[in-house]
């Protein structure tokens, strides 16, 4: 029966792998906060409102105004008669880019909403999750007139 | 010890057939949030395998060969949960630090989603908890209430894996098992944090407390109706009812003989809880919990032995003495720095006079300096076959272990205790 002392290499472990946990979370909470702050200032803190249930907007877009960012480079989309630039969304999304570029410049509630872009009954007919309701709301612009 | 870490694993492996491991490792995204998986099961199974050895079933004293030797094995698998517990969340945030560091961030906010609110809140219990452990000083009582929070902590954990989508949810098999073992776990942990008063103890009173030199005390307690039984070597966990102690279990090694209707400790004045049993007075009531540990001289490979105290590590020794049979051959080395500090020295010699293969040592180290198996070896000769009886501080004792298996004594016939300090 060998006399086990892992004192000290217990110690250590868990201190090396304390330290670690708190530079990483601090680390990104830190930035989260930095972003959201940046964020705020570009945008007047206004157009782009970080709350999900409390989004408002005095912008107001036509759909023709919509209608002019249909690219990927460039894309803007309305779902509920809300208007969203997604453009900088495009490499993120899990259903990869081509579900999102479809819609680009036009109404994508129906392809939001039933995650079929194309309206070939290939998507999953659920909707999004509430994550993706949040995240959606970042890239809120404003309203349809 | 491998028992534990393949039960641990088995989760790992069901969950690695449910999909193809190709689906689990495509990208370094999808990979990242796997090893984060993979590091909460892991940690869910050791959090609970340690809430159930804290259990301090008479069972695992026999499968560790000794609670001494338990409680070391349940620091190291508490560690390993802990730092699991850790990497887990640093894993998965990956996959929303990939969308956005708002995203990120939100990962780490409780609140917005219950499920992993009761991961985030079970973590913050857990750190504050290790951080006591380990880097504050505090009393052992104090220390021991705040231990007895990391079954909440357990609690949440459980709250968390029982309620989040995972992949837990989706498979029955890695759904009971993980929550067998958590309900033991959860079930014996509460037990032994918060209803430890109901758990099965011989109640005592005490008879006697007396000095036995400046430092040294010694408790006499009598049954008040049935006995302990033990073997000598073996400690039992006691608790004291008197205002002026605190009502907590401590760990004791019985100096007294089996035979004997009383129990006896001997226990040394470190300050705290041992300073204060000076306070115990005749009548007051103790309830034994117990008996536990492995350290007993019979049913050995050889008769042939020698038995090595270090300061107070003579406790279990003064039991076996007592209790020794005649045909065991042992040489007693009771290391001290000088001679006031011993304790109960007629009673060996008592014992050497009345029995031939008993040969007591005091060893002064003021006098002849350190005890080391060279020394040993030249009082009691080739020590290979013979086996070897420790106790004392822990230094004391890898010392001498280290030095016994430098000249080639099998680490099987190494025995030590780890509790008399």
């Amino acid at each position: 029966m060998r006399i086990l002392v892992y004192n000290k290499i217990m110690k250590k472990l868990s201190t090396i792998s304390l330290f670690i946990f708190a530079v990483i979370v601090i680390a990104i909470l830190t930035a989260g906060l930095v972003f959201y702050q940046n964020k705020k200032d570009i945008t007047g803190g206004d157009t782009q409102n970080q709350n999900a249930n409390q989004v408002t907007s005095s912008q107001k877009f036509s759909l023709e105004d919509v209608a002019k960012h249909s690219t990927e480079g460039d894309c803007w989309i309305i779902i509920e008669g809300k208007v969203y630039n997604i453009t900088s969304y495009f490499g993120k999304h899990p259903g990869g880019n081509d579900t999102m570029s479809a819609t680009c410049g036009k109404d994508a509630t129906n392809a939001y909403k039933t995650r079929d872009s194309y309206a070939t009954s290939s998507g999953s007919k659920t909707e999004h999750s509430k994550r993706a309701q949040n995240l959606l709301d970042n890239y809120y612009i404003g309203n349809l007139q | 010890m491998i028992i534990i870490y393949i039960l641990a694993l088995v989760p790992v492996i069901a969950w690695g057939t449910m999909e193809p491991l190709n689906y689990r490792f495509p990208d370094f995204v999808t990979s990242m949030t796997s090893v984060g998986q993979i590091l909460g099961l892991l940690g869910i199974m050791l959090f609970s395998t340690n809430l159930i050895l804290a259990g301090r079933l008479k069972i695992f004293d026999k499968y560790f060969k000794g609670l001494d030797k338990m409680y070391q094995n349940h620091q190291k698998i508490g560690v390993l949960a802990f730092s699991m517990m850790l990497f887990h969340p640093l894993f998965l945030v990956i996959k929303y630090l990939a969308i956005s560091t708002r995203e990120g961030a939100l990962f780490f906010v409780p609140f917005i989603n219950m499920p992993v609110t009761w991961g985030i809140l079970s973590i913050i219990i857990v750190i504050s908890l290790i951080v006591f452990t380990f880097y504050l000083k505090m009393k052992y009582h104090v220390w021991k209430i705040s231990h007895k929070f990391m079954t909440i902590a357990f609690f949440f954990s459980v709250l968390h894996i029982l309620f989040i989508n995972s992949d837990i949810s989706r498979n029955n098999f890695l759904k009971i098992y993980i929550l067998i073992f958590a309900l033991v776990g959860l079930v014996l942990g509460i037990r032994r944090a918060f209803l430890y008063r109901f758990i099965k103890k011989i109640k005592y009173q005490v008879v006697d407390n007396k000095l036995l030199n400046k430092d040294i005390r010694e408790i006499t307690i009598s049954p008040i109706s049935n006995k302990l039984n033990y073997k000598s070597g073996q400690f039992v966990f006691v608790n004291f009812i008197n205002k002026n102690i605190t009502s907590d279990q401590h760990p004791f090694t019985i100096s007294s003989s089996p035979s004997e209707q009383n129990l006896k400790f001997t226990i040394k004045n470190f300050g705290d809880f041992t300073d204060s049993v000076s306070n115990l007075k005749a009548g007051d009531i103790a309830f034994a919990e117990g008996p536990y540990g492995d350290f007993n001289y019979r049913n050995r490979k050889s008769k042939n032995q020698i038995w090595i105290a270090g300061g107070i590590g003579i406790t279990p020794f003064l039991s076996m003495s007592l209790d020794k049979d005649k045909d065991y051959q042992v040489d007693l080395f009771y290391c001290v720095s000088e001679k006031f500090e011993a304790v109960h020295l007629d009673q060996f010699e008592k014992i050497m006079k009345e029995d031939n293969n008993f040969k007591f040592y005091l060893w002064e180290s003021s006098k002849s300096g350190y005890i080391d198996a060279g020394k040993i070896t030249s009082v009691c000769g080739d020590l290979k076959e013979k086996e070897i009886f420790i106790c004392g501080p822990r230094n004391f004792m890898k010392n001498l272990e280290n030095q016994f298996v430098k000249i080639g004594v099998d680490i099987s016939r190494i025995h030590y205790e780890n509790f008399s300090l």
